[in-house]
């Protein structure tokens, strides 16, 4: 498999705190590669370094020959990202949202209203879509979250814990909703902290603790490299610590 | 480049329909630029003033070109709220994360709001020529003045970027836009511009350019005068500059999480800071309040006053400063004493509470009325004889011959006010037998209307009460028993908010209302109270009438300074929790001696006044002067006095 992302000892300081420290490896291209860890782990800072949205203070990361530093502009294209928070203009309706977003990654009209109203009819959105997401609850904005990354068609896509907050149903069918995207041959960035979603859906998982790489594989070979039941147990063997107690 | 054009579109198309589909914004861009025509036009549509470029307009049609200004000053704030709104939701990082530049998202915002800029002012421009205005300079003129509105325009975007880099989040943004909204509406706009001194100030406003401009070519027709290029140029450096500024500014913290959602649980339980602190800058502007009686503002006659008073503008400024002060910062005083005492009587205990107000409060106030006060008076010989008819001088013997009537409350009044209160509140609780002492703290949030009924109430009883003792009259040695509604009015509101738990849990937003609403009361109902004429020497008849006795200048009062106490109260609060709920070494020197300062403040004024007499300065500038001498000496003096052993049970 191609190499997707590389990491090559990307690291971010805030005021004297490491919250990355010197993170090293590769995420391949067409796999879901889930980044665990306690909140606080550093996983958000990690995903938006890759995005552009904060500067390394040292190391990069490269998308082939793209550098992180350098061709930010290009990476962006290349790119759809989901953030933790229903990050929509609340005076627009969802359907707008999603347009502005195709606009902003400067695709055709057609394609626009093309790919739009596909999503919203796969999503069964369609009618909610055209109100002010002012209105919306939770679930929506979560869904609207979602398909505001991916109206661009990006080839890799950053899903920042894309079911916090949301209930077992609902997590399930974004799960579900994400093995697709996988099947489409994407590139998945997904980071969590819920064990659960890691180990489902992560070809290959890298589990992050105080800003450092503590593990990295495919979620059996590391259960079985420490002999654990599950990813948490991993977590526990190396740490003492459970997920759940955070960093 | 084709591409870069359309996102811009389409981002600028985002800012439009925002224009349209949020309400606030609707109103504040484009209902607001309508009232505000509107309402300038009532007000001031019969006032006529010397110093108008064109003898025979009125008020409103002077005023206009700077109104036109001022609507689109606001859009500064307008674009701060907004981008520290989508920094607070993530939309600033997720649109960060799209292939738009800087530079075009940006861009977006100062397009979109120049097109807002030049729609504001030509709005005003359409309801004033409805009203009767006519404009000057033809098409071009026009066009002119859709050229300098768009410049302001992008004044304002800077200025939003700048406060939005600033800020933490939406509230603080309201506030500090204020910093640049303010003196832009009082002299950039033209509404405090009477002669060379505020037009001087008003050079530094950048709207000033614009307002001038547009009324040589609104007024007078003059289209191609030399000044209007000047302005032009002026305008456009000025506009870059802030435009470039802000950009810079708002580049290197835009994305940065917001930190903003400051928890309520952290100042849920500790000391409140923030009380101390502006308990203390009250004290601060009672001391600066207490020396502008000293140079010009007095109209009863004052401890040492320095005479002569030949320049009317000082006296008006630091008129107008003092009567701004006296609408709310005693109510102040109140609230916040108010708000401290069900605390006090629920620990205290009925006994421990009268006892302990007897002693902070009843010993400062016989040592005032008996000794503070008297030497305070010492004042009167220092004055010139013409001024005060003493001829005899100062010596034992007269000073105890006239003793007897130099004795008295003074500034006093305010502790034998608040002793009065709290013996009140005492009998009031024991009456209840204490029920209230077990009510749990609800949290519930004044709402608008709240706050418009108490106003609303507050001012008709201060209307009627000044029909039996109107501004000005002193009554038992009360100088402003006139405000006894007010007073008594922020003491219960004290009281209320300590049970509801309303100063830690008053949203921030409320500073910005308070803000509003203490703006709109002193620009548009103050003057008004006085039918628009400003003060003379001889104070004119219309300012009689707002003293009281029933006139409708009185109601008018009345209805400015229980609005602007209300708000000033609201953003003091907010203010104070907001940036200074924090302890540092200043912070509780000032806190821990405000109480003293408040006590000693009068003999320290009186004498150092008279001794810096013959600093020759117009009274404005010593006042500030002075100033800056006295406080830091009446804390220090306070400081010293409290080291004595025993003094600080009282002090």
């Amino acid at each position: 498999m191609e190499k997707e992302i590389v990491l090559k000892r990307l690291s971010k300081e805030f005021k004297h705190v490491k919250a990355v420290k010197d993170l090293s490896f590769d995420i391949q291209q067409g796999e879901l590669f889930g980044l665990l860890g306690p909140n606080g782990a550093g996983k958000t800072t990690t995903v938006r370094m890759l995005c552009g949205l904060l500067a390394p203070s040292s190391g990069t990361a490269t998308y082939g020959s793209l550098d992180i530093r350098t061709d930010l502009r290009e990476i962006k294209s290349r790119i759809g990202v989901c953030p933790q928070e229903a990050a929509v203009i609340k005076f627009l309706s969802g359907k707008e949202n999603i347009e502005l977003m195709g606009k902003l990654h400067g695709l055709e009209k057609h394609l626009i209203k093309e790919r739009t109203e596909m999503m919203l009819e796969e999503s069964g959105f369609n009618e909610a879509a055209r109100r002010k997401t002012k209105g919306y609850s939770g679930g929506m904005l979560r869904q609207l979250n979602l398909m505001m990354a991916l109206i661009s068609d990006p080839d890799i896509i950053f899903l920042d814990e894309p079911t916090v907050g949301m209930d077992a149903r609902a997590r399930r069918r974004t799960w579900s909703y994400i093995a697709d995207l996988k099947t489409q041959g994407k590139t998945i960035v997904l980071t969590t902290h819920y064990i659960e979603e890691a180990q489902s859906l992560s070809d290959r998982v890298g589990i992050i603790d105080y800003g450092e790489l503590i593990a990295l594989g495919s979620p059996e070979s590391l259960m079985r490299q420490y002999q654990a039941k599950d990813l948490e147990s991993v977590f526990l063997t190396i740490t003492g610590r459970r997920i759940a107690e955070g960093s | 480049m084709k591409t870069q054009i359309s996102k811009l579109n389409a981002l600028v198309f985002v800012e439009l329909k925002k224009l349209i589909r949020d309400p606030m914004n609707l109103a504040v861009m484009l209902l607001m630029p309508v009232g505000l025509a509107f309402i300038f036009y009532l007000a001031l549509g019969n006032v006529y003033n010397d110093y108008y470029p064109v003898p025979g307009m009125n008020h409103f049609e002077y005023l206009l070109p700077g109104v036109m200004g001022y609507s689109v000053i606001y859009m500064g704030m307008m674009v701060a709220l907004a981008l520290c709104e989508y920094r607070k939701s993530g939309v600033l990082s997720r649109i960060e994360t799209t292939p738009v530049s800087a530079s075009t998202y940006l861009g977006s915002h100062i397009l979109a709001n120049m097109i807002i800029a030049t729609l504001q002012g030509l709005i005003v421009l359409l309801v004033a020529w409805s009203l009767g205005f006519e404009p000057q300079g033809g098409v071009i003129g026009i066009l002119l003045v859709v050229i300098f509105l768009a410049i302001l325009g992008v004044t304002a975007v800077g200025l939003g970027l700048i406060t939005a880099a600033i800020a933490k989040d939406s509230g603080a943004a309201a506030g500090l836009s204020m910093i640049f909204i303010l003196p832009m509406m009082m002299f950039g706009s033209l509404l405090a511009v009477f002669d060379e001194t505020t037009r001087t100030i008003a050079k530094f406003t950048p709207n000033f350019y614009v307002s001038e401009s547009l009324s040589l070519i609104l007024h007078q027709g003059k289209i191609s005068e030399t000044v209007i290029w000047q302005n032009l140029l002026i305008s456009i450096a000025i506009s870059v500059t802030i435009v470039f500024i802000g950009i810079k500014l708002f580049s290197k913290t835009a994305f940065r999480t917001d930190k903003s959602i400051h928890s309520m649980d952290s100042i849920a339980n500790g000391r409140l800071h923030f009380v101390d602190h502006w308990r203390a800058s009250l004290a601060i502007l009672v001391v600066l309040h207490h020396i502008s009686l000293v140079y010009g503002a007095s109209l009863q006659g004052y401890y040492y006053v320095e005479p002569p008073f030949t320049s009317p503008t000082a006296f008006r400024d630091l008129l107008v400063f003092a009567l701004l002060n006296q609408g709310w910062f005693m109510g102040a005083f109140f609230l916040i004493a108010g708000y401290f005492t069900p605390g006090s009587f629920d620990r205290k205990g009925a006994g421990s509470f009268l006892k302990n107000k007897m002693l902070r409060l009843g010993i400062p106030l016989l040592v005032f009325y008996f000794i503070l006060g008297p030497i305070s008076f010492l004042g009167y010989w220092l004055m010139p004889a013409e001024l005060t008819g003493i001829t005899t001088p100062l010596s034992w013997a007269s000073f105890w011959e006239t003793y007897p009537d130099l004795i008295g409350l003074g500034p006093l009044w305010f502790v034998a006010m608040l002793l009065i209160f709290s013996l009140g509140y005492a009998l009031w609780r024991s009456l209840l037998k204490n029920q209230s002492t077990e009510t749990k703290r609800q949290v519930s949030i004044p709402g608008f209307l709240g706050i418009a009924g108490f106003i609303l109430g507050l001012a008709g009883t201060s209307y009627i009460w000044r029909m039996v003792v109107p501004l000005g009259e002193s009554v038992w040695q009360f100088p402003s028993l006139a405000y006894l509604p007010q007073y008594l009015g922020f003491f219960i509101l004290g009281i209320t908010a300590f049970r509801k738990d309303w100063f830690r849990k008053i949203p921030d937003s409320m500073g910005w209302i308070g803000l509003i609403l203490a703006a709109l009361a002193g620009i548009i109902l103050f003057p008004y109270a006085f039918s628009g004429q400003m003060f003379s020497l001889e104070l004119s008849e219309s300012f009689n009438n707002s003293t009281g006795n029933g006139h409708w200048q009185s109601a008018v009062y009345a209805i400015w300074d229980s609005t602007f106490a209300v708000g000033l109260s609201l953003v003091f609060l907010i203010f104070f929790r907001r940036f200074l709920n924090h302890q540092n070494w200043l912070g509780s020197f000032l806190a821990n001696n405000s109480y003293t300062v408040y006590l000693i403040h009068i003999p320290i004024i009186v004498f150092m006044t008279y001794g810096m007499r013959n600093i020759m300065v117009g009274s404005l500038l010593k006042s500030v002067l002075a100033a800056f001498v006295i406080v830091p000496v009446c804390f220090l003096a306070a400081a010293i006095l409290r080291k004595i052993p025993g003094i600080k049970k009282i002090l």
